[in-house]
């Protein structure tokens, strides 16, 4: 369990990573996750987040190409590792596993 | 603007590595924004960004993220130093074993020294607290006193403004004493100022500390005494009874004085109870006599106000009672009286006075140990030393590899310490080990009793620890600078290691320890032999067989009848009665001069004994002319018997019988008696062996606190019991004290045993330390001259040649060690000698003994690896694989 440590929001940003595949990098990737979850995304939330979960192994970096835009600045790419798939299956396992579990009976919602 | 600020603080505080492409996501959105909300919205927006950002996962490295020390190096210098250790166990036991009894040894030397040095520093306002002291001459006669005349305390109170108190004790005797039906003999009896106890604020556990001595009849015990008094019950207020005669109260019990003070006093009684204390009579000395000054300095403007002071005070009662004119006396040369003051702090080390109150160490003995201890440590360094340098060959390879894999020569020299420290470290835990397991000889030894010195709040631990790290920078440092040096190139071809300066280094240090080691063995067969001297000479008397009896004083009519009592027994050959035993110093001195003496000038101090008929056929005292006391004439208390030396000193050198002696008139209680000579003995040591025999009389008289019984050689265990039986006959429950006089006469050489002890220890441990660096080293020896010795023996050496060869350079060592160590040794036990009265002469067969000792024990370590050698097949020696 400690070995696939998966916060909420790394979670989601896990993913956004997945799903943009080859143009993740910091600014996609908050667009993207405030898109889909219509949330706001803070910058410094999400950087510490990316460095985190690269130490920690679930993805890893490159830097792209320079170009004219971005004041020079080249990009940084973020790439799902298998070790970052892993720690999503299971994530995604224990909670099926979990939701599974739950009794019909205690979904069966009436008014009473 | 605000963008350009936002940039800069962020680049301040994200790490490098992170900052192009965050910066440029911010460009990003600031181009968007621009675009979208104008250029001053985008401004602020990145600087807002830039601020929010703040993430610790995104900083610099700073002195938060890093380690404090980088552990890494010095973990892997440690695993080397612990692997090199491993590879070659029995040099590094070598090594350690010597440096951890050499450091041992030192921690004593330490402990020893510290806590001689701490006597009296004790006591508040120790520096201001002096002792008044005095050098006194007259005529032939020289005094050195640690005491001064009874008004000295009162008057300079009253005349010195820099005196805030002064205080006196009186003597340090043992008396009976007597509790309900219980008795007790307590030794370290003193008389005691209330003053006294205002300048040494001893802290007062029960009483009132400013009224103790204020009364006649009152006593302080110590706790320790209390204790044994009166067991848990409150000591204050009760009756004890002193010698049988006077009843005393106690009214304070103080804490037990620390072992590390010049004086030892167990109980104190007022001096209120004592008349002589009272009898402003300033020429005689009997009080030890202390004063308070407000600052250290004004020791100076004292001691320069005394000699007026003396002249006013102490010339009224020379003229009164010696007829002469003190300022003439002075001028003339005949007289000297100087009082000063010696620092309390002071006293133990450095003070060496005719009748110290307790036994006092000397700085010298304090330097002495202190250079010996340095000694042994060197001696030990150089072992590491040798060792290392000799073991440069097999290192060399690693550091050349090392080299050339990038090491830093910086790097090396830290890795050589790590290892030298590592070593001293595990060495110096041996040595603690060793330090609390030899503690009690140690404390024996010594006479102290220590029971923690190194992890108590003041110990030496911090000392210690910084020892360590210095004794292991010592020991590494040339090894280190010399390892380290090595061109990798000339190392790995295989021809770096052959320097001769290593080799003459290693020679030299070797020189440096056989010379100690020589001076040492030389030293202790000196001090052995002197010894053995001094214990054997003849002392002029016989002091076997004698049961001395003590406070015999308490039989009072008694006594004659206890000693007839005594001499009926077959088991005794004689009693005399005679509180005046040789090596007790029980001393009584007193001025004679020569009967047609006209000045005082000619007077002699003398020895006053007085002794029973008996006292020298008990002692086997040899008259030499003359005769002895004798029962049937009464004329004989006007008698007195002489020694040689007081003869010489009356002048009376042919036919002194029946030549008189007398007195100095006026005298307190002495009006100028007469004596005549009707014996001469032949000079005994009366007093002990360290002195020189000074002029003794022997009056015929009353002194009863002793009884000396001569007994049969065979009854010896017998006469104890016989003693005690026919002492309780007459006795009814007082307590029986005894000793053997030669038991007396072996406690006199205490000090002298105990350098001896020393002296012998350091020998022993400078030999074995340096034989064991000496083993290590000739076991690298050979090995390196392993081929040479094969081919050798092929090409056809007999094992002696061999044997020759391995020997030559020791032999060669040693005999030049023995060069340099003996003058110095001539040089230093001459001067230690000279101190005697009687002494052995300086036999050049010790000194050549001690060297051939050191030769023939460094043969041995030597021959055990030559022998292996030179003994082995020359094949085994010089094949490859």
């Amino acid at each position: 369990m400690k070995k696939y440590q998966l916060g909420e929001f790394e979670e989601f940003v896990l993913l956004t990573v997945g799903v943009l595949y080859d143009d993740a990098y910091g600014v996609s990737i908050k667009e993207e996750i405030e898109k889909r979850l219509k949330r706001k995304v803070s910058i410094g939330a999400l950087q510490s987040a990316l460095r985190r979960m690269e130490e920690k192994g679930f993805i890893v970096s490159e830097l792209g190409e320079t170009t004219k835009a971005r004041g020079g600045k080249r990009k940084r790419y973020f790439k799902i590792t298998a070790f970052g798939k892993k720690a999503l299956d299971y994530n995604m396992q224990t909670r099926m596993e979990l939701y599974n579990e739950i009794r019909d009976v205690a979904l069966q919602f009436q008014l009473c | 603007m605000l963008k350009r600020l936002g940039e800069s603080i962020f680049k301040f505080y994200c790490h490098p590595d992170f900052q192009e492409d965050i910066l440029g996501d911010l460009e990003e959105y600031y181009e968007v924004n621009a675009e979208e909300k104008g250029e001053r919205f985008a401004n602020r927006k990145f600087l807002l960004d830039v601020l929010l950002l703040f993430r610790v996962s995104l900083l610099k490295d700073n002195w938060f993220t890093q380690n404090l020390i980088y552990t890494t190096m010095v973990k892997n210098n440690i695993k080397v130093a612990y692997r090199s250790m491993m590879r070659h166990k029995f040099y590094s036991m070598l090594n350690l074993v010597g440096l951890a009894v050499s450091m041992a040894a030192c921690v004593f030397i330490a402990i020893y020294v510290k806590d001689e040095l701490s006597y009296d520093k004790h006591f508040q306002n120790s520096e201001k607290i002096f002792r008044v002291a005095n050098y006194l001459k007259f005529a032939n006669n020289e005094f050195n006193l640690p005491t001064a005349p009874d008004p000295m305390a009162k008057t300079v109170k009253e005349e010195f403004p820099e005196v805030i108190e002064a205080g006196r004790t009186r003597g340090n005797s043992s008396m009976n004493i007597q509790i309900g039906d219980k008795f007790y003999q307590q030794s370290g009896i003193t008389w005691a100022d209330q003053e006294w106890f205002n300048i040494f604020k001893f802290s007062v556990l029960q009483g009132d500390k400013d009224h103790l001595l204020d009364e006649p009849n009152t006593v302080v015990l110590e706790q320790s005494t209390a204790k044994k008094f009166f067991g848990e019950n409150d000591p204050i207020g009760q009756v004890i009874r002193v010698d049988n005669r006077d009843d005393m109260i106690v009214t304070g019990v103080i804490e037990d004085i620390p072992n590390n003070t010049h004086f030892d006093y167990d109980m104190f009684i007022s001096m209120l109870n004592l008349d002589e204390a009272r009898r402003n009579f300033w020429l005689s000395n009997n009080f030890v006599t202390y004063v308070e000054l407000q600052t250290p300095e004004q020791q100076a403007s004292f001691e320069e106000k005394m000699p007026e002071f003396l002249i006013k005070h102490m010339g009224e009662q020379i003229q009164q009672f010696m007829g002469a004119d003190m300022v003439e006396g002075i001028e003339a040369g005949a007289l000297d009286v100087r009082y000063f003051l010696q620092p309390i702090n002071q006293i133990h080390l450095r003070s060496n006075l005719d009748f110290e109150l307790n036994e006092t160490g000397t700085i010298e003995y304090v330097f002495m140990f202190s250079i010996i201890g340095a000694f042994i440590l060197l001696i030990a360094c150089i072992n590491f030393m040798n060792m290392a340098t000799a073991r440069a060959t097999i290192r060399a390879k690693e550091v050349g590899v090392r080299k050339v894999l990038g090491s830093l020569r910086k790097q090396l020299i830290g890795q050589f310490l790590t290892e030298a420290v590592l070593n001293s470290f595990i060495a110096m835990l041996m040595a603690v080990a060793l330090v609390y397991a030899l503690l009690p000889g140690f404390n024996q030894l010594t006479d102290k009793s220590l029971e923690n010195p190194i992890f108590s709040a003041a110990g030496l631990w911090p000392f210690l620890l910084l020892a360590t790290v210095i004794v292991g920078f010592l020991a590494g440092i040339y090894p280190a600078f010399v390892l380290s040096s090595f061109s990798p190139v000339k190392v790995l071809k295989g021809d770096a290691t052959k320097g001769k300066a290593s080799k003459w280094l290693r020679n030299l240090l070797v020189i440096v320890q056989f010379s100690t080691s020589i001076f040492l063995i030389i030293g202790s067969i000196l001090v052995y032999s002197q010894l053995d001297y001094l214990q054997h000479k003849d002392l002029g008397f016989n002091k076997d067989q004698i049961l001395v009896v003590n406070e015999t004083q308490l039989l009072g009519e008694q006594l004659d009848a206890f000693k007839t009592e005594l001499e009926r027994s077959s088991l005794v050959q004689g009693v005399s009665i005679s509180g005046y035993i040789p090596a007790t110093d029980a001393l009584n001195d007193f001025p004679f001069l020569p009967e047609d003496a006209t000045s005082p000038d000619e007077s002699v101090s003398t020895q006053n004994w007085y002794v029973d008929e008996d006292y020298a056929e008990v002692y086997d005292i040899q008259i030499l002319d003359g005769r002895f006391f004798d029962k049937n004439r009464a004329t004989d208390t006007a008698a007195v018997i002489v020694n040689e030396t007081a003869l010489r000193r009356f002048g009376y050198t042919e036919n002194p019988i029946g030549k008189k002696i007398k007195t100095l008139e006026g005298v307190v209680d002495n009006r100028g008696q007469t004596f005549t000579i009707i014996g001469v003995m032949k000079d005994f040591h009366f007093r002990n062996m360290t002195t020189a025999i000074g002029p003794h009389a022997l009056f015929l008289g009353n002194s009863r606190g002793s009884v000396s019984i001569r007994f049969n050689p065979e009854s010896a265990s017998e006469i104890v019991e016989l003693a005690e039986t026919t002492w309780d006959q007459f006795a009814s429950g007082l307590p029986f004290e005894y000793s053997f006089l030669d038991q007396l006469f072996q406690n006199q050489f205490g000090e002298q045993n105990r350098v001896k002890t020393i002296f012998t220890v350091f020998a022993i441990l400078a030999i074995t330390i340096a034989c064991l660096g000496l083993f290590g080293l000739a076991a690298f020896v050979t090995e390196q001259r392993k081929k040479e010795i094969g081919i050798r023996k092929v090409l056809g050496a007999s094992t002696f040649t061999l044997l020759n060869l391995l020997f030559n350079n020791f032999t060669k060592l040693i005999l030049i060690s023995a060069v340099l160590a003996i003058p110095f040794a001539w040089w230093y036990m001459e001067g230690w000698l000279s101190e005697y009265p009687f002494r052995v002469g300086l036999n050049p067969l010790i000194f050549i003994l001690g060297t051939l000792g050191v030769l023939i024990i460094s043969w041995i370590t030597v021959g055990y690896q030559s022998l292996k050698a030179a003994r082995r097949n020359p094949v085994d020696n010089l094949r490859y694989e």
